[in-house]
């Protein structure tokens, strides 16, 4: 145990008590006895878990109207992936975890009113201690021009980051660009390795344009509504719901050619996300009612 | 894509093997039982059978799992589900040991301990096992157990210091353990 692990006890009596605690442990975990480890059985037993949640999978889609501010959603849904084998033993560099540079993955794309619109989902890995969090706030506000927009739409005083808040999390901003103008439309921070993502699907609806237009005036839309989900990665299509009743669905493409119109709304993995993503425009009038998993 | 399924189990199976050991060792300090800890560890893994592709490109896939199973663990608790934590006549938890004086007292010392981990609230004989078992620290075993890193002092000192209180073990607590 190092020094510094020793002083985080935050114990009210002396070392010697979890010193003696590890041993006695150690030795009672000695006691159960190592078999075989039971790989075909957790695999049985993972892929009906896998049907299983296939056919049941439901949604409680939670939506924000209208936000004129950057949705922050304190996550645990996300995994952090950067690595591409477990197997791997050397550290990786900060470079490699994506801590200054965001990968970046664009899950919608379309054009309205003669301004071409992209949404991306990057992911900023886990600083892992000061220095990694200074620079990755710096790196941030230069990717990003300004710093209000990222950290806290709206306020016109940036957030300083939070060193406990900051370090050991992730961040995930759902980027929005219309024409030049870009701007954050979701910022989540998750804990570093994230945890089981598992059916805590949300919906985001934004206006396309103008953010106040859709929250103002007589009620008539004067705006395209944006809706942005993130859903199950097992989710397999989904049903959105538009305020007259009217649908449209969104399926996975499993085996993308690259072929299909990218304007087309399908699900979509975002490197460093444990969810699926999609993104669909409301139609002319309509507005986002509900979202639902359908398989 | 069949070859691309087949080298995502070969990791899944590599990976699932190599925590095997470490796993239900923790899981029998949880569980306090043979046969509950290994259906943890083996609930545990098929969880992360279904997630693999993500679990294996996490930053880091051990903390998914310890999270995974501490889930596991609580859900139980919040299920009633049967333990098995506590020395019982029909249930018997230490091991025959060959005689021997250091023998004969380490398995006083495993009875002793799991029996008075069995009396801890599952919280706190979560952040006793993580913290003192697993060595993980505050943080670490907070982001396992999906708490604060000040509800996991507050319950792995409640934990410990309901440890020392129980007659027998407090000696060996205090005093770092008996000599082996």
């Amino acid at each position: 145990m190092s020094p510094e692990r020793e002083t985080d006890h935050g114990m009210a009596h002396d070392d010697a008590v979890p010193q003696g605690i590890a041993l006695l442990l150690a030795d009672a975990a000695d006691a159960v006895e190592i078999g075989t480890a039971p790989y075909q059985a957790v695999v049985r037993g993972g892929r009906r878990r896998k049907t299983r949640r296939w056919a049941v999978t439901a949604v409680a889609a939670v939506v924000i109207a209208g936000s004129t501010g950057t949705l922050a959603l304190s996550g645990v849904m996300d995994g952090d992936g950067d690595r591409g084998s477990s197997a791997a033993t050397r550290p990786y560099t900060a470079e490699e975890r994506h801590v200054y540079k965001p990968r970046k993955t664009t899950v919608g794309t379309g054009r309205e009113q003669g301004k071409d619109w992209k949404v991306t989902v990057d992911v900023w890995g886990a600083p892992r201690n000061e220095a990694e969090a200074d620079r990755q706030y710096a790196a941030m506000k230069r990717t990003y021009k300004v710093a209000e927009v990222v950290l806290n739409r709206g306020s016109t005083v940036p957030a300083a980051p939070d060193q406990s808040d900051w370090i050991g999390k992730s961040r995930l901003y759902v980027r929005l660009t219309v024409g030049d103008q870009a701007s954050s439309v979701v910022e989540e921070a998750f804990a570093e390795g994230g945890v089981p993502s598992g059916g805590d699907p949300k919906t985001y609806t934004t206006p396309l344009f103008d953010p106040i237009a859709l929250t103002t005036g007589s009620g008539k839309l004067s705006d395209r509504q944006l809706v942005v989900g993130k859903v199950d990665p097992t989710a397999q299509q989904v049903r959105v719901t538009w305020s007259d009743g009217t649908t449209t669905e969104i399926n996975r493409d499993e085996h993308d050619t690259g072929d299909q119109d990218p304007r087309t709304p399908r699900l979509l993995d975002a490197e460093g996300s444990s969810m699926s993503w999609f993104v669909v425009l409301a139609p002319k009038g309509l507005s986002h009612d509900s979202t639902k998993v359908m398989k | 894509m069949g070859g691309r399924k087949q080298a995502r189990d070969a990791q899944f199976q590599s990976f699932f093997i190599g925590r095997w050991p470490r796993l239900l060792r923790t899981a029998f300090l949880l569980t306090g039982e043979q046969h509950a800890a290994e259906d943890l560890v083996q609930t545990t893994f098929e969880q992360v059978y279904v997630a693999w592709s993500r679990v294996a490109s996490a930053d880091d896939p051990d903390t998914y799992v310890r999270r995974v199973m501490i889930n596991a663990h609580a859900r139980r608790h919040r299920r009633r589900l049967k333990e098995f934590l506590a020395p019982r006549s029909d249930s018997p938890l230490v091991p025959e040991l060959p005689d021997g004086g250091d023998r004969i007292a380490q398995a006083d010392d495993r009875g002793a301990l799991l029996k008075a981990l069995s009396q801890l609230p599952p919280r706190q004989r979560e952040a006793v096992v993580l913290r003192y078992w697993e060595d993980l620290s505050e943080g670490q075993a907070a982001e396992a157990m999906g708490c604060s890193v000040g509800a996991v002092k507050s319950n792995a000192a409640k934990g410990i210091a309901k440890l020392r209180a129980l007659p027998g073990l407090a000696e060996t607590v205090t005093q770092g353990g008996r000599t082996r």
